[in-house]
């Protein structure tokens, strides 16, 4: 694998060494688990919650004689992915063999593709927090199997394998090394993970594992040859990622700064003490033995399946991005923070349908999106549906209620008092737009001042003293907008 | 209780209460901050352990049934200057970067943690504090929370910014020209320069002696009167503040206004004014009702000395850094200083026998009025990266402009409420300027306008 840079050393990322400063030189193996009601080569479900071993059909459990045959679904899922990451789609492709030993892989081998895979490079662009962007280039997309789970605690003299998850279809997504600090690498992580939401092939549950990643972490002097890496396998959060390579990073550095060389290995991170060990040498290429695997034909794709695939992709997180900012009139920031999950931003324009879109976004990310995270909801499980949200903003635009009022009103409805109009009459928090009262103000005022009146034609900001005065009258209950809209009129200016 | 974009006096009530404990507030706190200050970048620095520490000891001692202070539990955080002990004073700049961490807090932090406040981070600024943009080279812009894409204003943008965002109640700031009083108006928040001398600027990284005053941000005039009080009283370390009387605010926030003779100032601090700008102030005028118009002399020459004492002071302070490491500065905040350090004395002279002749005009007006209104900026938040403004006509640079109305008062050390109109639109902010150690009084009217509903810190979502 030939290793190009596509980044010149960029001094904020460095980190400082005791003999100076190093880079950080990041790739990712993203392992995806296919969004399919059946296995890769199998029958069987897929799915999560079943007992043990009740999805494992006899080709899982690589009872002899039983044949692989490819799943048209699992393939299909793999061509989109290729598409959304606007990666090159091998219309031949081919699976090999894996071969290791290991009591939860009862084939002996796994079925991956390594030569020939289905996907090859393409490309991802990436925002980070602060809404800058950079690229990360996918070396390629394999298909393959994975593996079932060995139980070591359940019994202290025993271990239990459970074969539910053998066979299950996963995409293996390969980047470039082309990030180079930890916030890097969760924010590609996120990003993809986006990616693949919005097309349906993976359901990025990083808790249950049905995403999870390999990091490849070198450290370097900047601009100088890429170190030796170690992999860190099978993190399963962004931030298990980031402490991860941390502290691997630093690792790393304070064995060359001795004088030292990094061995190549696999290293597992352990989350409770937010370190990482040595699990086993790294293995190359030919410790595994791959060769084509004689059951399965060779994957031959055809370009007019392809296309269709393409033509039926849905709209992805950028080009959605570009739009909620262009149609809505969002800025990046809202746009990026609605993209980021499919289901926000179908929530954002459900609400925003006939209504103010800014102040729906403002509300949506300022206000929903934080109570949210703090109860540890998603968008999908929000107590607060899109028309409750579509009609509090209609109350401020109406000038019903103050947007002070709102953030009130906003209260009730999460905790569950209903539709925000019931709400405001139920608690009479309608401010005074009772337009007769201002009027008889507005009037009374005007009559008395009629050279101030006089001189707001000649002077229109002069308005201001007739609003301080209505507020006055009012007793600051009136809303500001409200009295300027019924002074204009009065005093016939613009 | 939700205590996010709770008051301060309020929060502090709640904790003493039993309703909420310290420890919720700052894990709120910090939740708050580490979600949704990205995209504003008004922290540098986060003190999440010593914050959690001091909220565990405070709720101890609650449970102990030790008194707690007037702001027990009330998260702050303070512009990058204040020293914070074990912590490195930046003041916004790379080159003090590599200075040693200070010894003490500053005298206005401590006597904030001695009532009970808890430190949570410090703030974004301008380097050195030489700018009303807050739009630095070496920690970036910090963005305004009611439009992104404009500036917070400076160079207490990232104060200003975290109070009108609710990511704190209250925060700390410097004024040397507008500093405290240009990003309130910007953000739509209550800030206070006091009188020169009434708050001690130890252990605030200086910018122009003799024009330095440090004061606080928060969204109500009642809890700006309270941060206030906590931080009044006398300091042998800065010299200027070795003889300030104590003055509480709070106590008599709520007695009447109405006997208070009221002006509002005129030509130089309403020529140029965009239309927002005007309208606010007169509604202001308008509620208050009966006031007179009235100009102080030679404004203009008022704002040259300013700009010359600062220039050339701030040049003296920077001299050796100017001449052995020029390349360190923030280009904006370089330029400015060497001029000043190119500055003839005889100006410096000529300008600070005119301070003196100033201030004692003014004074004389003083005799005939309690409180005189003023607009603290020409214009709304520019964008963000926007250069120049129109203003009388002329395209003028927004960096050291913004503060063409707030400079001339800071100039003689009056006390000022900057004030948040409460009106649609982008924030706009008023100047309530009283006579030199009569806070109280600009504070109690500040109090009266927010009742009646004139003044308020802008809600957050509107953007």
């Amino acid at each position: 694998m030939t290793l190009l840079d596509n980044r010149p050393s960029d001094p904020a990322k460095l980190i400082e060494g005791r003999t100076g400063p190093w880079e950080i030189i990041l790739g990712l193996e993203v392992h995806a688990q296919v969004a399919s009601k059946a296995k890769l080569f199998s029958g069987a479900a897929v799915g999560f919650g079943a007992g043990p071993n009740e999805q494992v059909s006899l080709v899982d459990a690589a009872m002899p004689g039983m044949l692989p045959v490819i799943n048209r679904y699992c393939v299909e899922q793999a061509v989109r992915t290729g598409l959304g990451l606007q990666a090159q789609i091998n219309a031949w492709s081919r699976f090999d063999r894996k071969n290791y030993f290991y009591p939860d892989l009862p084939q002996g081998y796994q079925i991956s593709q390594f030569k020939d895979p289905i996907v090859g490079e393409g490309e991802i662009t990436v925002e980070r927090d602060d809404g800058s962007t950079f690229v990360v280039r996918i070396e390629r997309l394999h298909l393959e199997q994975d593996a079932g789970k060995s139980i070591h605690d359940l019994d202290p003299d025993w271990t239990y394998v459970d074969l539910n998850r053998a066979g299950t279809a996963l995409m293996e997504i390969v980047s470039r090394p082309d990030m180079r600090s930890s916030d890097e690498a969760a924010a590609y992580v996120k990003k993809l993970r986006t990616i693949l939401r919005y097309l349906g092939t993976c359901d990025g549950d990083m808790e249950k594992g049905n995403l999870r990643a390999d990091v490849n972490v070198s450290v370097r002097r900047p601009g100088g040859d890429l170190g030796t890496r170690c992999e860190i396998k099978n993190v399963n959060s962004y931030r298990y990622i980031q402490q991860a390579i941390e502290y691997e990073a630093r690792r790393q550095i304070e064995i060359l700064e001795e004088g030292g060389s990094i061995a190549q290995e696999t290293r597992l991170f352990d989350p409770t003490k937010g370190e990482t060990r040595s699990m086993r040498s790294k293995e190359e290429a030919h410790d595994y033995r791959y060769f084509p695997d004689p059951d399965l034909l060779p994957l031959e794709l055809d370009e007019a399946w392809i296309a269709a695939i393409k033509a039926g992709l849905p709209e992805l997180p950028d080009a959605k991005m570009a739009r909620l900012q262009a149609q809505y009139g969002l800025s990046a920031y809202d746009a990026r923070v609605l993209a980021i999950d499919i289901a926000r931003a179908d929530f954002f324009e459900r609400a925003a349908e006939g209504r103010d879109a800014k102040l729906v976004a403002n509300w949506t990310t300022n206000n929903l999106l934080a109570r949210l995270a703090e109860a540890g909801l998603d968008i999908d499980e929000s107590p607060i549906p899109a028309r409750d949200i579509a009609g509090l903003v209609k109350l401020i635009e109406d000038g019903v209620i103050s947007s002070k009022i709102a953030k009130e009103v906003f209260e009730h409805m999460w905790a569950g008092e209903g539709e925000p109009a019931a709400i405001v009459e139920a608690r009479g928090l309608v401010q005074v737009t009772d337009t007769g009262a201002i009027e008889a103000a507005v009037d009374a005022i005007i009559a008395a001042n009629p050279d101030k009146a006089e001189a707001v034609k000649t002077r229109p900001q002069a308005i201001g003293w007739f609003v301080g005065q209505v507020m006055r009258e009012t007793g600051g209950k009136a809303n500001p907008a409200a009295v300027n809209d019924i002074l204009k009129a009065r005093l016939g200016v613009e | 209780m939700r205590t996010s974009g709770t008051g301060a006096l309020d929060l502090a009530e709640a904790v003493r209460g039993g309703e909420t404990s310290a420890e919720r507030v700052i894990e709120q706190t910090l939740a708050d901050i580490g979600a949704r200050n990205a995209a504003l970048n008004c922290f540098t620095a986060v003190f999440a352990e010593e914050a959690r520490a001091q909220a565990r000891q405070l709720d101890a001692d609650a449970r102990a049934g030790k008194p707690l202070g007037a702001l027990a539990g009330v998260p702050f955080a303070v512009k990058n200057l204040f020293d914070v002990s074990g912590v490195v004073t930046l003041a916004g700049s790379k080159i003090r970067r590599q200075s040693p961490p200070a010894e003490r807090d500053a005298t206005v932090v401590k006597r904030l943690k001695d009532q009970g406040a808890i430190l949570v981070g410090a703030l974004n600024m301008d380097e050195f504090a030489y700018g009303f943009s807050t739009e630095n080279a070496h920690y970036g812009a910090t963005r305004n929370p009611h439009d992104r894409e404009r500036i917070a204003g400076g160079s207490s943008g990232g104060s200003a910014a975290a109070v009108a965002a609710e990511l704190v109640p209250l925060a700390l700031g410097s004024d040397t020209n507008g500093s405290i009083r240009v990003p309130a108006a910007m953000c739509g928040v209550f800030g206070l320069k006091p009188t020169f001398g009434r708050l001690s600027r130890a252990g605030a990284f200086p910018f122009v002696y003799s024009l330095d005053h440090v004061g606080p941000f928060a969204r109500t005039a009642r809890d700006l009167a309270a941060a206030y009080d906590a931080m009044q009283g006398r300091d042998p370390a800065d010299a200027v503040c070795a003889g300030a009387p104590i003055d509480p605010a709070l106590p008599g926030l709520a007695e009447p206004v109405s006997g208070l003779r009221i002006g509002v100032l005129g030509g130089w601090f309403q020529d140029g004014a965009s239309d927002d700008v005007l309208e606010a102030l007169e509604t202001v005028a308008g509620a208050l009702g009966g006031v007179r118009t009235i100009e102080l002399p030679e404004v203009a020459r008022a704002r040259a000395a300013a700009y010359c004492i600062t220039a050339a002071e701030g040049a003296n302070l920077h001299l050796a850094d100017l001449a052995r490491r020029p390349h360190d500065f923030d280009l904006a905040t370089r330029d400015r200083l060497m001029a000043g350090a190119f500055m003839p004395a005889a100006v410096i002279v000529q300008a600070q026998r005119f301070r003196r002749w100033f201030k004692a005009e003014v004074a004389r007006i003083f005799e005939d009025f309690d409180v005189l209104l003023a607009p603290t900026t020409i214009c709304t938040a520019p964008k963000l990266g926007q250069m120049t403004i129109p203003f009388r006509g002329v395209e003028t640079p927004v960096r050291p402009n913004l503060g063409i109305y707030t400079q001339p008062l800071s100039f003689i050390g009056l006390p000022v409420v900057a004030a948040p109109v409460r009106r649609a639109g982008m924030p706009v902010g008023v100047q309530i300027v009283a006579r030199p150690w009569a806070e109280a009084v600009a504070l109690r009217l500040s109090h009266h306008l927010e009742l009646a509903g004139v003044l308020a810190a802008y809600p957050m979502e509107r953007s």
